[in-house]
């Protein structure tokens, strides 16, 4: 009974406009002091204690190498490396856009930041060639979900240290996946460009490919550094965050000189920004979530799901489509931390990996993201794009397919998520 | 078979790991402590002082005063990835592990984030959801944001008191390594929480009594 009101009262709040952080926090007030008899220092102690966790540091340090590399302009020389890659397939700019998302992936760690940066770029260089807006809108925003997937990513050190599974190991679940979306969104990219009958370039001679390769070369190491510094265990994902950061400074200030000292003020704010209001958010969930966990409301959604509907699939199925409801309406951080602890149970009664579970979720939760009536990535390439927003939701509508099957293959065939992880950071 | 073909990596390794061992990393251990540990966070402290006080000559005192949030929170962001990068480069490198080094990062990083937090609500980036309240009439959506403004202003005063009493509560728990009492780390709230309720005031003041418009942005999220 008080869990149900604890839940009402946070959806009451959330649909008058409270922010996100303080609807948490007036539900918790209100529990406190009217059906709980905890002491009343347990909200502040609980807000303070929650971001003891060592490796949420990894956050504000990822947030920062992907602002560094995108104001050192290293998305033009990604965006014409992939160009030379995958220029000669049908529809060349299309499949450049998400081969450039997926590079970029790797050294960022959240969907927008890959909208806004590289997205701009994308999008003028395919209005150049010819494309409409709202199909290069639609491939930008849909190739942006990549961006959370693969490594690095915010939100999966955020599920990491809520479900206390190792970052790195959730981090490596993301790779095969983020390259089996992309790869089935260039199938449907190359669908629509044939029947629009979108042009592609000559195949580049390995020439070609060579010389863009060195002008992107330095730019390629950042998700090299990243991924190889975590795929072979040598470093945690808070340093190879750190280490990201240093060498995006590196190369923004000394070689390509595009950061200048008089830039720093700005990034950081954006950073601290940024990074607190996603913190903060974590902190009072915290909260939220263990008021829940103390009424045991996990416990109960968990048991009413095994006996009403038994079959592992079945219940698999009807979670995903919780999420994706859910993700439609929320953004995706507040969402996943008020659902992670409902779900942990659910993952451990049915026999599932932590790391295929907070793999699936983060993709359920980021195509939420695309999705309106919240759908901020839309949000975004629409504001660079200039059209409509309803016009850029029915373009998207094709990229709809290749995220779902992905989803459910993933959800069903979980060594797609668990070989890598497995590989490389076994558990003993 | 498998060995052989491995057999010049590992020779390679192994006058590789020779030559750093005991050519680079005894200077780099004599030049490393002195200019970690004392030049460099001088150049940065000094980087600060320097971009404050060109502001100041720019745009007189106030700046100081407007942008507290800022100055506040740029050194601890600064100090939680330079501190992390000298934990990696001492631990690799050097093989010299600093113990304490974990202990001031997660000190930093709630500073950061409760002093970031107000600074975020002064930016107005408070992350809401669009929700029918935005169809609403004018009048309506604004007697509605000025009372959930004033029930943060309240919250927010009840969270200093909190957080104030764990902040004393907490004088007596050392720190793991080195010991100084935790009130230093938790006392971050109270103080972020001041700083949130100046703007959440001021915001309040701009709603009822000045002519604001409405405001509510949502933010760049993850």
């Amino acid at each position: 009974m008080n869990a149900l009101i604890l839940v009402i009262l946070f959806f009451v709040f959330l649909s008058l406009n409270t922010p996100i952080a303080m609807a948490l926090v007036f539900t918790c007030l209100f529990y406190l002091t009217f059906l709980s008899e905890m002491p009343v220092t347990f909200l502040a102690s609980i807000m303070i204690g929650s971001l003891e966790h060592y490796s949420l540091i990894a956050i504000p340090l990822f947030i920062f190498a992907a602002q560094i590399m995108n104001i050192a302009k290293v998305t033009d020389r990604i965006f014409d490396f992939a160009k030379t890659l995958v220029g000669h397939f049908t529809g060349s700019l299309g499949h450049a856009n998400i081969v450039a998302s997926i590079i970029f992936a790797g050294m960022s760690g959240s969907a927008l930041a890959d909208a806004a940066g590289l997205g701009r770029v994308e999008i003028e260089a395919m209005t150049k060639e010819g494309y409409d807006k709202p199909f290069s809108a639609a491939v930008t925003a849909a190739s942006s979900c990549i961006g959370p997937i693969i490594p690095p990513s915010i939100i999966m050190v955020i599920y990491a240290s809520i479900a206390e599974e190792s970052a790195g190991r959730v981090f490596l679940g993301g790779v095969i996946p983020g390259f089996f979306m992309g790869g089935a969104m260039m199938v449907i990219v190359y669908f629509i460009s044939r029947k629009r009958g979108y042009k592609k370039y000559p195949r580049a001679s390995l020439a070609q490919i060579w010389k863009s390769f060195r002008s992107a070369f330095l730019a390629l190491l950042t998700p090299a550094i990243i991924l190889g510094g975590i795929g072979s265990g040598a470093t945690t994902p808070t340093e190879a965050a750190v280490l990201a950061v240093a060498w995006s400074l590196f190369l923004g200030m000394v070689v390509y000189k595009e950061v200048r000292l008089t830039d720093i003020p700005r990034i950081l704010s954006t950073v601290i920004i940024y990074t607190a209001v996603v913190l903060f958010i974590f902190s009072a969930a915290s909260v939220f979530t263990r008021l829940i966990t103390i009424e045991r409301v996990p416990f109960i959604f968990a048991h009413f799901l095994m006996t009403a509907l038994q079959e592992k699939w079945l219940i698999l199925f009807v979670l995903n489509i919780f999420l994706l409801i859910g993700g439609m309406v929320m953004e995706p951080t507040p969402l996943l931390l008020i659902v992670t602890p409902v779900m942990l149970p659910i993952a451990e009664a049915l026999d599932i990996n932590l790391v295929h579970l907070g793999v699936f979720m983060v993709l359920n939760l980021v195509i939420g993201n695309l999705t309106p009536p919240f759908a901020l990535a839309l949000y975004v390439v629409s504001d660079i794009t200039k059209v409509p927003f309803w016009t850029i939701v029915r373009a998207t509508t094709p990229f709809y397919i290749p995220l779902i099957v992905t989803l459910f293959s993933i959800v069903y065939y979980s060594p797609l998520v668990m070989w890598l992880p497995n590989l490389l950071l076994p558990v003993d | 078979m498998s060995e052989w073909v491995a057999l010049p990596f590992l020779v390679i390794l192994k006058i590789s790991s020779w030559v750093f061992y005991t050519l680079i990393q005894p200077p780099l251990i004599l030049i490393s402590i002195p200019v970690f540990h004392y030049i460099l966070p001088v150049i940065l402290l000094a980087g600060v002082v320097i971009y404050a006080v060109r502001q100041v000559k720019m745009e007189g005192g106030g700046f100081l005063l407007r942008n507290l949030e800022e100055l506040l929170a740029y050194p601890f962001l600064a100090a939680i990835g330079y501190l992390v990068f000298m934990q990696v480069y001492f631990r690799y490198i050097l093989d010299d592990p600093i113990v304490w080094a974990e202990e001031i990062t997660l000190l930093c990083f709630h500073w950061s984030v409760f002093i970031g937090a107000a600074l975020g609500y002064k930016h107005g980036e408070k992350l809401t959801m669009e929700t029918f309240v935005g169809e609403l009439p004018l009048r309506l959506q604004r007697k509605i944001h000025v009372t959930i403004e004033i029930l943060i202003f309240f919250t927010l005063l009840l969270l200093i008191y909190q957080g104030t009493l764990v902040a004393i509560l907490e004088w007596t728990y050392p720190s793991p390594a080195l010991e100084f009492p935790q009130t230093y780390q938790s006392a971050s709230f109270p103080i972020g929480m001041t700083l949130m309720v100046i703007h959440s005031g001021r915001q309040i003041w701009a709603l009822t009594i000045g002519k604001a418009e409405l405001g509510h942005r949502s933010s760049p999220a993850v």
